[in-house]
């Protein structure tokens, strides 16, 4: 898909909660995204007046849907969608909405994605996700995602030469991203030591390859013909069960797409000044870089140590999901929010000087054996 | 000893557990077959689940045509490529009453 090069919608606003690890007891999923939206209203100058057009993507706002949601904000819609697709969800929405402004559907689109869980909701979420894992999975003693992207490591382990260090690294690398993101869940540093030390999970998976579980949202603004610094979508594509789940899962449908993106998008990996991918578990982090050409799956000790240890290739800028924390649906539009925040220039304490350029990936929906669903965007500073 | 797998009626294209219509052909009959052994791919230790204890799982390719199964194993594998023997096994909660693929490692 190539957006219009003269004028075409834009993001023009952020706002994220902080990642909460213990919820207070009036927490609701609905009183995040509300906060969220807010905050990214806030930030392009708007108000909820000018909303017309709502994207809500959640797995804990039941019984509301998206419409209950714009209901109890007051919005007046034109336009309204509700996502399912997980971590891939805030690009899915990202994609539909940016087709619908440049179709006059709507002219100001919030896209919110938001979970609030207890300790329970969760397990009970993963252990019936989907019927795969309700009816084979969990019975089979294999619940939740962590077995099956332990298997997912160990094969990337013995394919590139992997060590649980070099995984250790870029962990230890992106809490030294968090520290400047006053919303992430864990922003104290970490030691390689210290993620070794962490107990075992599921082998060769310990706890910190593991995405902390958080409440909170995170929400996008867009508008049909924006003024002044604004985000564009120059490129985005999108993989939704391509493989059927019979590959090995180390490539995610990324890599099918990849070139073609960086085509219509005009510019390459060379270019991104600021790069999220999804980081559920770092093997799919240096898969999705690899799947995007930026990463060579030949070299990835190597790459790890000169580029994501060093902080030289700005990755997962505001933590990523294993030190921000993964509020569920939003954890999908942490990584959008993040680059279109660095390019958009409000991203503060941690803001990349003179970032144009930036990448940001989805992936999710696990079904049998990894994620079925994986999509990018590639996005740019426009002014005036 | 064996675990039973779905083959497309049409095309003989192999998955588990079944599907509505064949991945690869699109047709919607398919029929049983058993498939015994299997090689392993990758295992780990899933944590323990309530009362339920810690369960070995692994991802194993059925000999010689596939397909691919998560199965449960009795015990830890040494190596990936280690040869399994398949079984069924019902557990409550499974399924629908349909039994689970486990495995037995065999030694090298």
């Amino acid at each position: 898909m190539r957006a219009d090069p003269d004028r075409g919608p834009g993001v023009v606003g952020v706002g994220e909660t902080p990642s909460l690890r213990h919820p207070g007891p009036d927490c609701s999923t609905a009183a995040l995204m509300a906060q969220a939206i807010r905050e990214a209203l806030a930030s392009a100058g708007l108000t909820p007046a000018q909303v017309d057009g709502l994207g809500v993507a959640s797995f804990t706002l039941r019984p509301d849907r998206a419409i209950d949601l714009g209901w109890r904000l007051g919005l007046r819609l034109k336009w309204c969608m509700q996502d399912e697709m997980g971590g891939a969800g805030a690009i899915n929405m990202l994609r539909h909405a940016w087709l619908a402004l440049q179709a006059g559907q709507a002219e100001t689109i919030v896209l919110v994605a938001g979970d609030h869980f207890a300790e329970a909701d969760f397990a009970a979420l993963v252990r019936g996700y989907n019927r795969s894992a309700q009816d084979y999975l969990s019975p089979l003693g294999c619940a939740g995602p962590n077995p099956l992207f332990a298997m997912v490591t160990q094969r990337q382990m013995a394919r590139t030469g992997l060590q649980r260090e070099d995984y250790g690294r870029l962990c230890v690398a992106q809490r030294a991203w968090a520290s400047a993101n006053p919303n992430a869940a864990y922003r104290q540093p970490l030691t390689l030591a210290q993620y070794l030390d962490a107990p075992m999970v599921a082998p060769p998976l310990g706890r910190l390859d593991c995405v902390p579980v958080v409440s909170g949202a995170s929400a996008l603004v867009l508008r049909a013909r924006p003024e002044g610094v604004r985000v564009r979508l120059l490129a985005s594509d999108a993989r939704y069960n391509w493989d059927q789940q019979e590959g090995d899962g180390l490539q995610t449908g990324i890599a099918d797409f990849a070139q073609a993106l960086w085509r219509q998008s005009g510019v390459g990996p060379q270019d991104m000044d600021v790069i999220s991918v999804y980081d559920d578990y770092p093997a799919m982090a240096l898969a999705q870089l690899c799947d995007l050409g930026i990463a060579n799956a030949g070299d990835l000790p190597g790459f790890i140590a000169r580029r994501i240890a060093s902080r030289a290739l700005p990755v997962n800028t505001a933590g990523g999901q294993l030190s921000a924390g993964q509020a569920g649906t939003a954890g999908g539009m942490h990584g959008l929010v993040e680059v279109a925040r660095q390019l958009l220039g409000r991203a503060q304490g941690r803001q990349l000087k003179g970032a144009r350029f930036g990448v940001a990936t989805g992936y999710g929906m696990v079904q049998l054996r990894y994620g079925m669903c994986a999509n990018a965007a590639v996005l740019a500073r426009e002014e005036a | 000893m064996s675990v039973h797998i779905s083959l497309c009626s049409a095309c003989g294209h192999r998955v588990f557990p079944a599907r509505l219509w064949c991945p690869a052909c699109g047709h919607d009959r398919m029929h049983s077959a058993p498939v015994q052994a299997a090689q392993i791919q990758a295992w780990t230790v899933a944590p323990a689940q309530g009362s339920a204890p810690p369960a070995v799982v692994a991802t194993v390719r059925a000999l010689p045509d596939g397909p691919v199964l998560v199965v449960r194993l009795e015990a830890a594998p040494l190596r990936i490529g280690q040869r399994v023997d398949l079984f069924e096994r019902s557990i409550e909660r499974s399924m629908q009453g349909q039994p689970l693929p486990w495995g037995r490692v065999l030694p090298d």
